[in-house]
C-alpha cells in the first residue's frame, strides 16, 4: 500500500475518533434531577414573593391603624407619641410574632411540605 | 420548540420547558465540562452548576449567539473556574508546546488482535492526552460543530489561535498514529493498513 493511502487511512481515524462520543456521560435522570432543583427554587420564590405581599399589607394596615388611633384619641403628635412610646416593647413584639407567623405558614411550611411531596426527594 | 419560545418559557418559569433545555443540551455540557475537567465524579456536579447558571443568567440572553453557544460559554467557563479552584492540573498558556507532543509514549496498547473498537478507545485515551486548549478545541469543532467564531466567542482565544490549536492536535494525534505504525510490537495500524481496511 502506498505512502499517499496509509496517511489517508490514517487521517480517516484521526476524524472518526474526533467524532466519537468522550467516555464522560451524565446519569439518565440528570434532566428530572435539574428540574426538580428549579421547580423547587421557583417555589421558594413564589413563597417569599407572596409573603412579601402579606407583610406589605399588614405593614399598610398598621399604619391605617396608627392613622386612626391619631385622629380617634390622641389630636396632637406629641399626645399620640405619649400614648405610643410606654407600649412600643409591646407593640414590637406583636408585630415580630406576627410577621414570624406569617412566614412559617407562608413559607416555610409550604416549602417543606413541597419538597417532602412524593417524587420531589431529590 | 424554537430557541425564543423556549427561553420565553423558562424565564416565565416553566420547570417543564427548563428540563427540556437540560435535555437539549446535556451532552454538550458533559462534553465541554468532561474534556476539561476530565473527572467523571465531578462532571455531574459542575453540569447542575452550570445549568443552574444558565437558569439564573438566561434573562441577560439577548440571542445575539445560538443558545448552544451561549450555554458551551458558561460549561467552559465554569469548567475552568472548577479546575483553577481545585488546582487539579494547570491550565496551559495559550502559546504553551503541548508537553504530549511527539516524544512522549502516551497510551499503550496490549499487544495481540485488535479490533476497531479498540483502535478507537487508544485514540480517544490520545486525545484526553492532550492538553487542556487543544482537546477544547478540538472538542468543540469536530465533535460539537462550532463555528472558529463560535469557539473564539466560548474560549475567547483569537480565531487564529484556534486554528492553529485544531491542526498542531491533529499533527500531533497523526504523529502519534504512524509512531505505533512504525512500532513493530504493536503493529495493529499496520495490520489495517496492510488490508486496506478503512473505518
Amino acid at each position: 500500500m502506498s505512502k499517499q493511502e496509509q496517511h489517508f487511512n490514517t487521517d480517516n481515524w484521526v476524524e472518526k475518533s474526533l467524532k466519537s462520543e468522550p467516555a464522560f456521560t451524565l446519569p439518565d435522570d440528570f434532566a428530572d434531577k435539574m428540574a426538580l432543583r428549579i421547580e423547587k427554587r421557583l417555589a421558594l420564590n413564589q413563597y417569599i414573593k407572596e409573603f412579601l405581599i402579606y407583610a406589605g399589607a399588614l405593614a399598610g394596615l398598621s399604619v391605617i391603624a396608627g392613622l386612626l388611633g391619631y385622629f380617634l384619641i390622641a389630636d396632637t403628635w406629641a399626645r399620640w407619641i405619649s400614648l405610643l412610646l410606654p407600649n412600643i416593647e409591646i407593640a414590637a413584639g406583636i408585630a415580630v410574632i406576627v410577621l414570624f407567623i406569617l412566614f412559617a405558614d407562608r413559607v416555610l411550611l409550604r416549602y417543606f411540605s413541597f419538597i417532602l411531596e412524593p417524587g420531589q426527594k431529590n | 420548540m424554537e430557541e425564543t419560545e423556549l427561553v420565553r418559557q423558562v424565564l416565565n418559569g416553566n420547570a417543564g420547558a427548563f428540563k427540556f433545555l437540560v435535555l437539549k443540551h446535556q451532552r454538550l455540557v458533559a462534553h465541554i465540562a468532561g474534556r476539561v475537567v476530565q473527572q467523571q465524579e465531578d462532571l455531574e456536579d459542575i453540569c447542575q452548576e452550570v445549568f443552574l447558571k444558565v437558569f439564573q443568567t438566561l434573562k441577560k440572553f439577548r440571542g445575539d449567539s445560538r443558545l448552544s453557544t451561549w450555554i458551551a460559554t458558561i460549561a467552559y467557563n465554569t469548567s475552568i473556574t472548577h479546575i483553577r479552584k481545585k488546582n487539579r492540573q494547570k491550565v496551559a498558556s495559550f502559546d504553551e508546546i503541548p508537553a504530549v507532543a511527539l516524544s512522549e509514549p502516551g497510551p499503550t496498547l496490549a499487544s495481540g488482535f485488535f479490533e476497531e473498537e479498540e483502535i478507537r478507545k487508544y485514540l480517544l485515551a490520545l486525545i484526553e492526552e492532550l492538553p487542556l486548549h487543544y482537546r477544547t478545541v478540538l472538542t468543540l469543532f469536530h465533535l460539537e460543530e462550532f463555528s472558529y467564531k463560535e469557539i473564539e466567542q466560548i474560549t475567547k482565544m483569537p480565531e487564529g489561535t484556534v486554528k492553529s490549536y485544531l491542526s498542531r492536535a491533529r499533527k500531533i494525534l497523526k504523529e502519534k498514529i504512524e509512531q505505533v505504525t512504525k512500532n513493530e510490537k504493536t503493529n495493529i495500524f499496520a495490520d489495517y493498513v496492510e488490508t486496506g481496511t478503512t473505518f
